[in-house]
């Protein structure tokens, strides 16, 4: 058995706290405890990205963090890309142009482009295709991916 | 869910290095968690414990360049490897290296020192960090100790650290004048793939263009990372011309032993070596051009 833990976590801007036992990963905590269900679980081994969320701003597969381990930690999920009631620029330009069908790598996705587009505001081709490496999606494609997250970095920069 | 398992969380070294000694096989080293919990999720590892160190003290250390060379902690992630601004100015082989670990999202959380002490034979820092004469601090109950690079890995997953042993920091050389590096990793896609080979070559010309300080190390070319020592002995002391830099490939070729996987037969290996010995000399020479005197 394994022993838990007090943690106290930020999550989308909001203090959480909670007690986990130490075997949990961050992923299961935010969609279990916490009942965020944005991130989800893909592979469950860190190839596909679809828990992708920011741990104090760095994109990391929750699925390969303990809970444990996000104590004191701040952590942004897609519920928390929203900002006033607003979508996210990027979520608008995913929406606009089609970047999404089924929508199982999408919340990962936007977190890997958002982490992208904090270091690089303007992107080029081979960086925007380096930022979102680790997210794989089986149906839409890249392509149109890639077309938003450059759209969005326009609209942010034109704000 | 992951199996049950007890949490360590050490916050000084002697502590940590005391209870892994006194629970030995038991107990498994944990930083980023990329290599360890992918293990544990698949039920291929069930330790009894982890100890996850990144809350040790005096493991907290930032990377430091002097006149002894560059220091890397071991807890420094893939990522911030790759953006210490003298990895990029000196270093180009391990910039390369770590670059093409995994994904973004396994860089921002794998370590550097987990990708040594995991052992693998494709290790993407392993070859970069063979090639630049790096040298690995030691801790354990009888304190610090330094090991060469090259005589740490045993074998696939062996290396000569002792129960109880943590790598503490890599250190890498001074750089030398008129020096290039690159590291060349060959792979179907981009991210999250092994290496299905990996050639770092490190080139320091003389005043007179000869090839002066030549490695080249191989990655999955071998159970361990390793330095092709005929091609290096037969390019030093040469011009760095096409002709040389493709007998040195046939060479580094020949001192392979690599093994026929899924991944790809050892026959496309070795020919892969050929190709790709020339291909990152040329890149490291490249390199060297911009930095005549340093």
């Amino acid at each position: 058995m394994s022993s838990e833990r007090r943690i106290t976590v930020t999550v989308n801007g909001e203090v959480y706290e909670r007690t986990v036992a130490v075997n949990r990963t961050l992923l299961e905590f935010l969609r279990d405890y916490l009942f965020l269900t944005g991130a989800k679980e893909g592979c469950n081994e860190g190839e596909c990205g679809a828990c992708t969320v920011l741990i104090d701003g760095k994109p990391m597969n929750s699925c390969l963090v303990l809970a444990v381990e996000a104590d004191r930690k701040s952590i942004l999920t897609v519920e928390g890309l929203r900002q006033n009631g607003k979508l996210h620029p990027l979520q608008e330009a995913f929406a606009e142009l089609g970047a999404v069908q089924c929508g199982y790598c999408i919340p990962g996705t936007l977190l890997s482009a958002a982490a992208l587009l904090e270091r690089y505001p303007e992107p080029t081709d081979e960086q925007i295709r380096r930022g979102i490496e680790g997210n794989i999606c089986r149906c839409a494609g890249y392509a149109r991916i890639a077309d938003s997250i450059k759209a969005a970095a326009k609209a942010m920069q034109a704000k | 869910m992951l199996m049950p398992f007890e949490l360590l969380s050490p916050t000084g070294l002697d502590e940590a290095v005391r209870k892994l000694a006194e629970l030995g096989d038991a107990c498994k080293v944990m930083a980023g968690g990329t290599d360890v919990l992918v293990s544990m999720h698949g039920g291929n590892l069930r330790p009894d414990y982890i100890m996850d160190i990144k809350g040790i003290r005096e493991l907290q250390e930032p990377p430091s360049f002097d006149s002894s060379g560059l220091r890397i902690p071991a807890l420094a992630t893939h990522d911030e490897v790759e953006h210490i601004p003298e990895v990029g100015q000196f270093y180009t082989a391990l910039r390369d290296g770590v670059s093409r670990v995994g994904s973004v999202q396994t860089r921002t959380r794998g370590t550097i020192g987990g990708n040594i002490c995991n052992a693998v034979p494709s290790g993407e820092s392993l070859g970069p960090l063979l090639a630049l004469d790096a040298t690995l601090t030691i801790y354990g109950m009888e304190g610090p100790r330094t090991v060469a690079f090259g005589d740490f890995f045993l074998g696939a997953k062996r290396t000569v650290l002792k129960t109880g042993e943590l790598v503490t920091a890599i250190q890498l050389p001074p750089p030398i004048p008129r020096f290039g590096s690159a590291y060349t990793k060959f792979v179907r896609r981009r991210a999250m793939d092994l290496a299905l080979l990996g050639v770092t070559v490190c080139i320091g010309l003389e005043a007179d263009g000869t090839c002066g300080h030549v490695r080249i190390a191989l990655t999955t070319a071998a159970a361990t990372v390793i330095r092709a020592r005929e091609a290096e002995a037969y390019l030093a002391g040469k011009r760095p011309e096409a002709a040389a830099l493709a007998e040195a490939g046939r060479l580094a070729s020949g001192e392979a032993s690599p093994r026929s996987s899924w991944r790809a037969p050892a026959e496309y290996r070795h020919a892969l070596i050929e190709t790709l010995v020339p291909r990152t000399a040329e890149k490291a020479l490249e390199r060297l051009k911009g930095r005549e005197t340093i």
